[in-house]
């Protein structure tokens, strides 16, 4: 399984927790959450649009593609200091099978409590920066610390 | 009964296009050729037998359309290409959905046209739009908002609608169009502005060998072209602002009449848009130059067509304003040294009677295209009033709106006269008394008073016959024709004795 299909695994796998009715976007979200700025107004529109408001489903997507990314770049220098920080002594054969299937493995027993605390940071930036209501935020936390295993 | 409202919807979006096409006709008209009127005063020497050898003035017109064509294209040229860069996606690129993709169609179907839905956005992207590029329409639909289609449906779909509407009407092309048309505008009025300020800049660089008091009096000189200039560039440009903008909030009711007949009213569509905030003040000036109406018109609209009449009432005071500015330019051009100070009514005939032995040909072209672009611009605006009449489904157009139309067009032809050089001049020395310039010039005047009454005969035509004959084919070729040919007795009375 390539990085790039991991990562959607786990994206995919968070949006069916949080939004299981947008399935069907997942596609549009995943490539959205890659080039966020993408944002040109270009014809007639149809007046002022509703007032922001965070939209959990593609938060998700974010939130998987983030989480993903990090623990891609720690795995990438296991002998670094950041990695000697964030992630446990045994952690080396459980990443390698979290990066291939991060869907189903945990990542529970591969990181320690500073990894944790910072992959919680990262899920919390970016539901705040999707402009997620405070139960929405909640919401997305709670489920990325059930798909990801850092829950008792 | 949903055969029916698809044939009602795609009847609306025929009528839009009518009248979005009539819009954008009479707008390239009267950018084009005021700035190019403006250009050719501005450059005599330059702007002479360049490519056609038709003689002062023509010939100096003639290049100053030429030009202003070719900066057109040019224009739209670049801004159909940035238009293709912004909807460019690449192939990989993931679609809307089954969902969406299966109500784009099925609507799509109904109003008659073919389109496609694009995502488009981040997080943060709200918008749902349409836009047109080459024979392609798409209704772009921020990718935040998909979800809309399951938990908003019927908004969802009116909101779709609209859009088709809009694509089905011809609205994003036409808007590029008289972009480009106002951009070119803009950029020969800035020259012909400029041309006016250098003028001034070197008379006073000449002066200042003869001292301060020299450059005092060559800039207290040029004070009054300076702003009768401004004024000018700055009513029309003002005029065309407001046009554009009223007109846009026109056809959104159009849009929404079509969604209404296509999906059921489309109130709470309406209701999740943002609101206006602000007070009063800041709620009129939102309403004079916002793209869309206010929520609560629009929702009103769904019901009251006559709310829709009051949309676009400024029409009026841009055609008295393009009539007063071509007569007042014939007028300049056939009187030079005309003004009342100068000359008398018996040099004025004597004058016009000497033009017309020397340059016949030039003299009769100038006053025939005077009075067809006048002709012009106002079977225009008359078609457009029966377009609109179609839209709500009047059996006539609402005798409040038409006896509005003397005073709006009354406003327009004001607007002109006090923005124009002449005028100003005549006012200023005059002693800013209007009775006493009327007075002087008798002929000026009566001229616009008759074009004026020649407004009101027409909309007594239209009320007196309740819009059945006067806003046929015919019937509004004929109610453009009575100012323009009012105008015309006014001046043969006057200088052809």
């Amino acid at each position: 399984m390539s990085d790039q299909t991991a990562r959607q695994e786990l994206s995919r796998a968070l949006l069916r927790d949080v939004a299981p009715d947008e399935g069907e976007f997942f596609d549009v979200y995943d490539a959205a959450a890659a080039n966020p700025t993408d944002d040109r107004l270009a014809g007639t529109g149809f007046g002022p649009p509703p007032e922001f408001a965070g939209l959990l489903g593609m938060a998700a997507v974010l939130v998987g593609q983030s989480i993903f990314d990090k623990v891609l770049e720690w795995s990438a220098d296991l002998a670094g200091e950041v990695a000697k920080k964030v992630l446990t002594d045994a952690a080396a054969e459980q990443l390698k099978r979290w990066l291939r299937a991060p869907a189903k493995e945990s990542l529970g027993a591969v990181l320690t409590g500073a990894g944790k605390v910072e992959i919680l940071a990262i899920v919390e930036r970016d539901a705040r920066a999707a402009g997620l209501s405070k139960d929405d935020q909640a919401k997305l936390l709670a489920a990325a610390a059930r798909q990801l295993g850092l829950t008792r | 009964m949903a055969a029916s409202n698809t044939v009602r919807a795609a009847a609306i979006a025929a009528v839009m296009r009518r009248e979005s096409r009539l819009r954008t006709w009479l707008l390239l008209l009267i950018v084009s050729v005021v700035p190019s009127l403006l250009v050719g005063t501005s450059f005599p020497f330059t702007l002479t037998d360049l490519l056609l050898p038709l003689g002062p003035p023509l010939s100096h017109m003639a290049h100053a359309g030429l030009l202003f064509a070719g900066t057109f294209c040019i224009l739209l040229i670049m801004a159909a290409e940035l238009t293709r860069r912004k909807v460019r996606v690449p192939e990989s690129s993931p679609g809307v959905g089954p969902t969406v993709s299966h109500v784009l169609q099925d609507l799509a179907r109904r109003v008659g046209i073919e389109a496609e839905a694009q995502p488009f956005g981040g997080l943060r992207s709200r918008g749902i739009e349409a836009v047109a590029v080459g024979r392609r329409r798409i209704v772009r639909i921020a990718t935040a908002r998909l979800r809309e289609v399951n938990t908003h449906p019927e908004a969802f779909r009116f909101t779709l609608a609209h859009e088709l509407a809009h694509l089905a009407a011809g609205d994003p092309r036409a808007d590029r169009w008289i972009a480009c048309a106002y951009l070119a505008a803009s950029v020969f009025m800035l020259v012909t502005f400029g041309s006016v300020l250098w003028e001034v800049g070197s008379t006073a660089a000449t002066a200042w060998r003869f001292g301060p008091d020299a450059v005092a009096g060559s800039l207290r000189v040029a004070a009054l072209p300076l702003a009768a200039n401004a004024m000018s560039m700055g009513t029309l440009a003002l005029l065309l602002f407001f046009e554009r903008r009223s007109a846009m909030r026109l056809r959104e009711f159009h849009a929404d009449a079509v969604a209404t007949a296509l999906v059921g009213p489309g109130a709470s569509a309406i209701d999740r848009l943002q609101g206006a905030g602000g007070g009063a003040l800041t709620r009129w000036v939102r309403r004079l130059v916002s793209d869309h109406p206010e929520k609560h018109f629009r929702r009103r609209a769904l019901s009251e067509h006559t709310v829709a009449f009051q949309a676009d009432r400024i029409l009026f005071v841009l055609q008295g304003y393009f009539a007063a500015t071509v007569i007042e330019m014939l007028l300049q051009v056939l009187f030079v040294n005309a003004s009342p100070n100068v000359s008398t009514l018996a040099e004025r005939q004597q004058q016009l009677f000497l033009v017309l032995e020397h340059f016949p040909l030039t003299v009769t072209t100038l006053m025939v295209a005077a009075a067809l672009l006048t002709f012009v611009s106002g079977l225009l605006v008359f078609r457009r009033v029966k377009v609109l009449a179609d839209a709500a489904g009047a059996r006539q157009v609402p005798a409040r709106l038409v006896t509005q139309v003397p005073l709006l067009v009354g406003v327009g032809v004001g607007l002109a006269l006090v923005s124009s050089q002449t005028v100003l001049w005549e006012l200023s020395s005059l002693g800013w008394r209007l009775d006493a310039v009327v007075e002087a010039d008798p002929d000026r005047a009566s001229v616009y008073a008759a074009y004026l009454l020649g407004v009101v005969a027409a909309i007594l035509l239209i009320i007196g016959d309740k819009g059945r004959w006067s806003l046929t084919r015919g019937g509004t070729a004929a109610l453009a024709a009575l100012p323009v040919a009012f105008a015309l007795s006014a001046g043969l009375r006057f200088y052809i004795r």
